[in-house]
């Protein structure tokens, strides 16, 4: 694609700027063809776990209910409530969306296909993943309503602590991978399902996995936005469009710590027979199949608990597997 | 005397310091179960105090009763707790009876209580798929529906009515039981037992549902005697006091049924209480099919039902102990029809039991109370 | 053997009274060692019947509360009846229930009489909290101030009520909506 650019006699800046916002559009539109198909997909599984059908009547298979949506939430009148912190509030979804968004950067969709394979792609997950946290909160501080606050306060705490378990397993993948860059991450688990990183960071897996559902305010973490008990939490003041931006994003939220997961652990884009590219959503999907599952069986938990558990069990787990993973290293040679 | 205004008392809560703040849990809050104000007094996320706003689904039901001949006032008393009609209905129909001196045939007491521990059931599944929905378990609340809406066809079957029944009488049922009842409802309680078994591995044993659950909203046996607790929520402290065992009416004291009694009075023990209840209306409603006479499903009432005297007739619903204080003077209308709520008692328990816990618990100790807001407001 | 809820004796009028069923002469007679001046009765549904002056009010139910023999420690129900020109009869239905609840048999309704031009009483709040909202809820709709009340608002009516609904003199104070008919539905 770079070099037709320069083909055609222009600058390379200029051609390297035109592409980098190529694929900053390519993501984006990735971005909310995958929330398409996730918030239906959420739908139907909820639907089938459940005993009922799900979304049937739209389309075949209920394929088009979650346009219906988009297109019913774009309609809806803008409200912004009349004590809110104007400038913040409009601004809480397009942080939150560009947070979501900056996570894809690194993500790999073949073995050396992502839309910028930074050296220092673990750092910059770890980075990222902060920024949600401040999208929430100003999503809740500025709708000036209490339940907004006391979701969003909630949110701070629970996404903070969860990171410091994040973080944590993401060093002893690059220990075990010997580099930082995502890309080499992959190539260390070339070869067959025996070089899965899971197997030896099994520990690891389940720290990810629950830090990452924690990160995404996924069921059973989900307080931020506890439907039955903060009305909607920090998106209680948000509707018609804005409440869509926030609603995306969880998606893409979810979906980037699933393909991180099948990255990190299940040896993203690889497998035998099919192309890189259709083994990396087999994976992913398979990962969120299972935050979905979760989602609609276990009850909540209560914010104490969820601290109790971020920093009493997890961030303790997450440091003996830092030392399991230092041995093993050294043993592997 | 002059119409007085309300100014009496002093303001509900104490006015909050600082860091202290005044939050306010509906009337809409998808889980006050109803139109319920809760107004909190938090600090972050402990609550220091909450008292319960009542009176936003008040309907004057206890002055429409006082202008409507007794049959009439009968659809009425099916609105107040909604969710379990019949032993809505039941106290008062058994007010008016003895009231009227009415005999209640043998099988219509049987079929009374039959199907007053149907909608015991009924009234439990529902409780259940919405406790768990406000735990986050959304997945519980369809499976209890699925449950229930097998019940509704069978009450639809025998009353016309799927949640108002206007089926009780002065003097028995409006209609006898249809053909093929009796296996309708066997085969719905064998079914029943096992999904009771899946209700039970879904939640009962879950690491998250217990810490939920147990240790908050306690309440010990002094207080919840104190403050007139009856049903699961007095059960659940450890008294065990069911009116259908202690004063028996209708025909409960021809079978042999337990009363759950709970460990410590935590949300997690009313839960217990509720799930064995299953299965102690199950044996009832088993052994009241087995032993239901031949007979008239209506007694002799008279054409005119002049009511005189005053009485006061107790039921146990799902919810507690249900009265109606019925006073006659000599006309077709009450003189006086007053309606006792257990839940408008329970919602006293609201601030005793909700110091110290954290907003979340809120919900799980509003859910264990299992509110109704037709019957506390009336 | 427990008396049944529902049974009625139809054989035993108002004239018949004083006969009282072996469960509950112990009660009796202990009632009678406390207030031997207060009159009681059988209620031909089985609960003992006492009716009281206003006067007696807190002394009573204190003494049965506590008092041995009577610790009537549950109070079901307490509503109130207005009787027009006679006043408001303030009726509490109390139960004994004990940590066992074995003590059950002991049923006891009390009635207290009050002036229609002075619906005072004493508040038996501190006797047994769960009166707090029946108080409240008699107070709303009856009019009947309970002294002692830690917090007599309204309850079910909204704070600016005028009136107390429930009397049989009570006149609907709001004034009557206009009827619209409205025009738009039709020709759009």
């Amino acid at each position: 694609m770079y070099e037709w650019l320069l083909g055609t006699g222009m600058h390379p800046s200029l051609a390297n700027v035109i592409l980098g916002l190529a694929k900053a559009v390519l993501i984006i539109t990735f971005l909310a063809t995958s929330a398409l198909i996730l918030i239906l997909m959420e739908r139907k599984v909820a639907g089938r776990i459940q005993n009922r059908p799900g979304p049937n009547r739209l389309g075949p298979g209920g394929m088009f209910q979650t346009l219906a949506d988009a297109i019913k939430l774009v309609s809806k009148e803008d409200i912004i409530p009349s004590g809110a912190d104007k400038a913040v509030y409009l601004l809480a979804p397009v942080v939150i969306m560009a947070a979501s968004t900056a996570l894809w950067v690194v993500v790999p969709f073949g073995p050396s296909t992502a839309v910028q394979d930074l050296n220092i792609g673990l750092i910059y997950i770890a980075a990222v993943t902060g920024i949600n946290v401040l999208a929430f909160l100003m999503a809740g501080w500025s709708s000036n309503n209490k339940w907004s606050l006391l979701g969003s306060m909630r949110s701070a705490a629970q996404l903070v602590s969860y990171e410091v378990a994040l973080v944590l397993s993401l060093v002893a993948i690059g220990m075990m991978a010997g580099s930082l860059k995502l890309s080499d991450i992959i190539a260390a688990q070339q070869g067959g399902i025996q070089n899965w990183f899971i197997f030896p960071q099994m520990l690891g897996f389940i720290i990810f996995f629950i830090a990452g559902l924690a990160e995404a305010n996924r069921a059973p973490f989900d307080l931020p936005e506890a439907e039955s008990e903060l009305v909607a939490g920090y998106n209680t003041e948000y509707s018609g469009f804005r409440w869509a931006v926030f609603f995306l994003a969880e998606y893409a939220n979810l979906m980037v710590f699933s393909a991180l997961t099948a990255t990190f652990f299940l040896g993203g884009p690889a497998g035998p027979l099919l192309p890189p590219i259709v083994w990396f959503f087999i994976k992913t999907y398979a990962v969120i199949f299972v935050a979905m599952w979760i989602r609609w069986t276990l009850p909540r938990i209560r914010i104490d608990h969820l601290m109790n558990l971020g920093w009493y069990v997890l961030i303790p787990l997450a440091l003996i597997n830092l030392g399991w993973t230092g041995l093993y290293v050294l043993w592997r040679g | 005397m002059a119409q007085t205004s309300d100014t009496l008392g002093s303001p509900p809560l104490s006015v909050p310091v600082e860091h202290e703040l005044f939050i306010n849990m509906g009337p809409q809050h998808p889980s006050t179960h109803g139109v319920l104000r809760v107004l909190l007094k938090v600090d972050g996320e402990v609550i220091l105090d909450a008292k319960p706003d009542i009176g936003y689904l008040h309907r004057c039901f206890e002055k429409i009763a006082e202008r409507r001949p007794v049959t009439q006032i009968i659809p009425y008393c099916d609105r107040t707790d909604y969710l379990a009609a019949i032993t809505s209905e039941w106290p008062f129909v058994m007010a008016a009876e003895r009231l009227l001196n009415v005999e209640v045939p043998e099988r219509a007491e049987y079929i009374r209580v039959i199907v007053a521990e149907l909608q015991r059931i009924a009234s439990h599944l529902l409780w259940f798929g919405a406790f768990a929905l406000d735990l986050g378990a959304t997945s519980a609340f369809l499976y209890a529906f699925r449950e229930r809406e097998k019940l509704l066809d069978i009450f639809q079957k025998l009353t016309g009515a799927r949640m108002l029944y206007n089926y009780l009488r002065v003097g028995g049922v409006r209609n006898d039981l249809y053909d093929g009842f009796a296996d309708d409802v066997h085969r719905f309680l064998d079914d029943l037992e096992d999904k009771l078994d899946e209700y039970h591995r879904l939640l009962t044993g879950n690491r998250i549902f217990e810490s939920r659950v147990k240790g908050i909203g306690v309440v010990t046996a002094e207080q919840a005697i104190a403050y007139g607790a009856s049903g699961p929520v007095l059960r659940g402290a450890g008294v065990p006091y069911d009116v259908r065992k202690a004063h028996p009416y209708s025909v409960y004291d021809r079978f042999e049924f337990g009363v759950p009694v709970g460990p410590s009075g935590d949300v997690y023990s009313r839960y217990l209480v509720r799930m064995q209840e299953f299965y102690e209306s199950m044996k009832i409603i088993r052994q009241a099919l087995d032993g239901i006479p031949e007979g008239e499903f209506m007694g002799k009432p008279p054409r005119r039902m002049r009511l005189e005297g005053d009485t006061y007739a107790r039921v146990e619903s799902p919810r507690g102990e249900v009265g109606v204080y019925l006073v006659g003077n000599g006309g077709e209308n009450p003189w006086r029809c007053h309606y006792r709520s257990p839940c408008f008692v329970h919602l006293q328990l609201l601030g005793p039991m909700a110091k110290g816990a954290l907003i979340a618990d809120m919900v799980a100790i509003i859910g264990s109370i299992d509110i109704v807001m037709g019957e506390v407001d009336r | 053997m427990a008396e049944r809820e529902d049974a009625t004796r139809p054989e035993q009028a108002e004239s018949a009274a004083e006969v009282f069923p072996p469960e509950l002469q112990p009660v009796v007679e202990r009632l009678r060692s406390y207030f031997p001046d207060v009159p009681l009765r059988m209620r031909a549904d089985g609960w003992l019947e006492a009716t009281i002056d206003r006067s007696l009010s807190p002394r009573f139910f204190e003494t049965l509360k506590e008092a041995r023999g009577l610790e009537f420690d549950y109070l079901s129900d307490l509503t109130a009846v207005d009787f027009e020109e006679k006043g408001f009869q303030v009726v509490y239905h109390l139960l004994s229930l004990g940590p066992r609840a074995d003590r059950v048999q002991r049923k006891l309704a009390v009635k207290i009489q009050v002036p229609r031009d002075d619906p005072r009483t004493a508040s038996v709040v501190h006797v047994w909290p769960t009166a707090n909202f029946h108080e409240r809820e008699v107070y709303d709709l009856m009019g009947v101030v309970f002294e002692g009340h830690p917090d007599l608002r309204r309850i079910l009516l909204r704070e600016d009520w005028v009136g107390h609904p429930l009397r049989k003199d009570y006149v609907d104070w709001r004034p009557p909506r206009p009827r619209v008919v409205s025009r738009t539905s039709a020709g759009r």
